[in-house]
């Protein structure tokens, strides 16, 4: 049966299938000496890493190319299973693949480097198929999509397949479709990435925008200095470790 | 967009090999019609005659291979209807002869007495008249021959004359030839000798005195069987057999039907292994992924099915009319037996789909997502 996602932001409860809701500031997803490793453990994607993103924090992290960023966004979404330590998200440890499964419907959306847009279905309905089992009835579902796809400037666009859209505007779809759910953590993969300076800049703009309209917390994995600085926290990532983690100052403008 | 028109955009996405799947399914299907329909046509043909005619119980002999080739003495019939709560008995002398050129009837032969002729009801002329060379003629028969009342038809080695057009609703019955026994009796040279005896029971409700009846007619002589009208063609060996090859064949129809669904159903599942990944990192549960690969197998199935059972419905109808004619079963059992195809075709597609679904939805978000 189709339900609406439970009004009980900040609000813990042990009926929330998803974990408790934090308040700004409060850890949201712990990572503890999470290791990911492949091929029978030749590869080290991600070392011993030691993580927390709090409610509401924009968080960049950069590094070069097989550094474990994507590791590290996946093992953040439940996506992927480490091999040593504990992810914890909203108090609940490890969580299952069912609890994950509960936890990106409804706090977690994930936006892919390479868009991954469903290529049969157009923009608006690439939103909402993300709603299906959440938000009930076709109309409600399309009247959300449509917002969201005015929210990151592309209501025109709705009823063109992706293949008809530009890397900008399938981006943005990409983005609408990951804030379905009206996640807590936005997980977002190289956002500007293939796209002109221009249309990186608006791209970046619309997601910080966003974050902190919603008071959503966001890990964006990017190689596009612009928009690494103008987040709260900057990590930096060098062969599956955490090299630095600083906050921007101060005062300095995002 | 509902979650139905998002199955569908999926089929559509490679509309021929859905397209080619459903008319898999639909061959299969129309083929389990027509073989089922067949088998059953025998079986039903036969007691759909025999229940025209108020016929309760069947006396032939027993083992015999072949339904004609059954044998009993005439003077059977006499003992028979001395059974308490038999009300009448009749001897039948039945084979399969030649009419004109290469067209082959059932003819029966009734002797004088025989309840058959009492209530028989004759669309044109009059009864045979015993040792005058005539016979009656199922109208249609009579109407597929184009032949009437008076005129002449060569059966298997003599010319006899139709006296009369008989009007019955059973198509076997409406096929049928139909003359005095001794007349018959001298044409297959089997004088004596009939082919089985059929029993008007007083109370044929009462499944106890039924039962008691036959225990009864059994036990006049050795090798008899008896049984209800409707088991006619069921104790009969080679119709058994032609009966189980029938259904085997139309199973087998169904299985080829479940492979083609879950061939289809794989290969979208390969290919879509990627956009599963996406489904399962936007939140789908794996229950919804599951159900969304099995309800795409039962909409190829469905779809399918349903032109499968229409496509048997008619080809049975044909075959019964124009092809074999008597041969059939009636249009209410056909429907019967393409909806229950139907509906097998259905589960049959959900189980095909199971295995792709069931593996689809077992696959790690990470491991999808990076299948190209």
């Amino acid at each position: 049966m189709d339900t609406d996602r439970p009004d009980s932001a900040g609000i813990p409860s042990e009926a929330d299938p998803a974990g408790a809701r934090p308040s700004a500031g409060e850890p949201l997803v712990r990572l503890e000496a999470v290791s990911r490793r492949f091929d029978g453990g030749r590869i080290v994607a991600l070392d011993e890493v030691d993580l927390a993103i709090a409610a509401g924090e924009i968080v960049a992290v950069t590094g070069p190319s097989g550094c474990g960023k994507s590791t590290l966004l996946n093992l953040t979404a439940g996506l992927d299973e480490p091999s040593r330590g504990t992810v914890i998200f909203a108090g609940r440890r490890s969580p299952s693949p069912a609890q994950w499964t509960d936890i990106r419907a409804v706090r977690i959306g994930v936006s892919f480097q390479d868009f991954n847009l469903i290529p049969t279905l157009t923009a608006q309905e690439n939103i909402e198929v993300a709603m299906f089992g959440r938000v009930a009835g076709a109309a409600e579902r399309a009247r959300r999509a449509l917002r969201l796809l005015e929210d990151v400037g592309i209501a025109g666009c709705r009823t063109r397949l992706p293949q008809q859209l530009s890397g900008g505007e399938r981006r943005r779809v990409a983005i609408a479709r990951s804030l379905a759910n009206a996640p807590d953590l936005l997980l977002v993969d190289e956002p500007t990435s293939n796209l002109d300076s221009a249309s990186g800049r608006a791209v970046a703009d619309m997601l910080l925008d966003l974050c902190r309209a919603r008071a959503m917390a966001m890990v964006v994995v990017t190689h596009d200095r612009g928009l690494f600085e103008r987040c709260d926290r900057h990590i930096e990532m060098l062969d599956g470790r955490i090299l630095s983690d600083g906050r921007r100052p101060i005062g300095v403008a995002a | 967009m509902t979650h139905f028109t998002f199955l569908l955009r999926n089929l559509a996405r490679r509309p021929g090999r859905s397209i080619f799947t459903i008319l898999g399914v639909a061959l299969a299907v129309a083929g389990f019609v027509l073989f089922y329909g067949l088998a059953e046509g025998m079986q039903q043909t036969a007691r759909i005659s025999l229940d025209e005619r108020d016929v309760h119980l069947i006396v032939t002999k027993r083992g015999t291979v072949e339904f004609f080739s059954s044998v009993l003495p005439e003077r059977l019939v006499e003992e028979i209807r001395r059974v308490p709560g038999v009300a009448d008995a009749t001897p039948e002398l039945a084979g399969l002869m030649t009419l004109g050129d290469d067209h082959q009837a059932l003819v029966a032969g009734w002797p004088p007495d025989s309840f058959e002729w009492r209530s028989m009801a004759l669309a044109a002329g009059a009864l045979p008249r015993p040792g005058m060379g005539e016979v009656l003629l199922g109208d249609l028969l009579a109407e597929g021959l184009g032949k009437g009342t008076g005129d002449e038809i060569e059966l298997d080695w003599g010319k006899v004359r139709i006296s009369g057009i008989t009007r019955f609703t059973a198509t076997l019955n409406r096929s049928m030839v139909v003359l005095p026994l001794a007349d018959l009796q001298r044409m297959m040279v089997k004088p004596g000798q009939v082919t089985l005896i059929e029993v008007r029971l007083a109370a044929p409700a009462d499944a106890a005195a039924t039962e008691t009846i036959r225990a009864a007619i059994t036990g006049l002589r050795p090798n008899l069987a008896v049984a209800p009208a409707e088991d006619l063609l069921r104790q009969n060996k080679s119709l058994l057999t032609i009966r189980h090859a029938a259904t085997a064949l139309a199973l087998l129809s169904l299985v080829v039907a479940s492979l083609s669904v879950l061939n289809t159903m794989a290969m979208a599942v390969e290919e879509r292994t990627r956009e599963i990944g996406i489904l399962a990192a936007i939140g789908w549960s794996r229950r919804r992924i599951l159900v969304t690969i099995v309800a795409e197998g039962l909409i190829l199935a469905g779809v399918g099915g349903t032109l499968g059972g229409g496509l048997g419905y008619a080809g049975s109808f044909a075959l019964s009319e124009f092809v074999l004619p008597g041969s059939g079963i009636s249009a209410a059992a056909i429907l019967q037996i393409a909806l229950a195809a139907g509906f097998a075709a259905l589960v049959i597609g959900s189980l095909g789909a199971l295995w792709p679904s069931w593996r689809a939805a077992r696959l790690s978000p990470a491991t999808a997502l990076r299948r190209q």
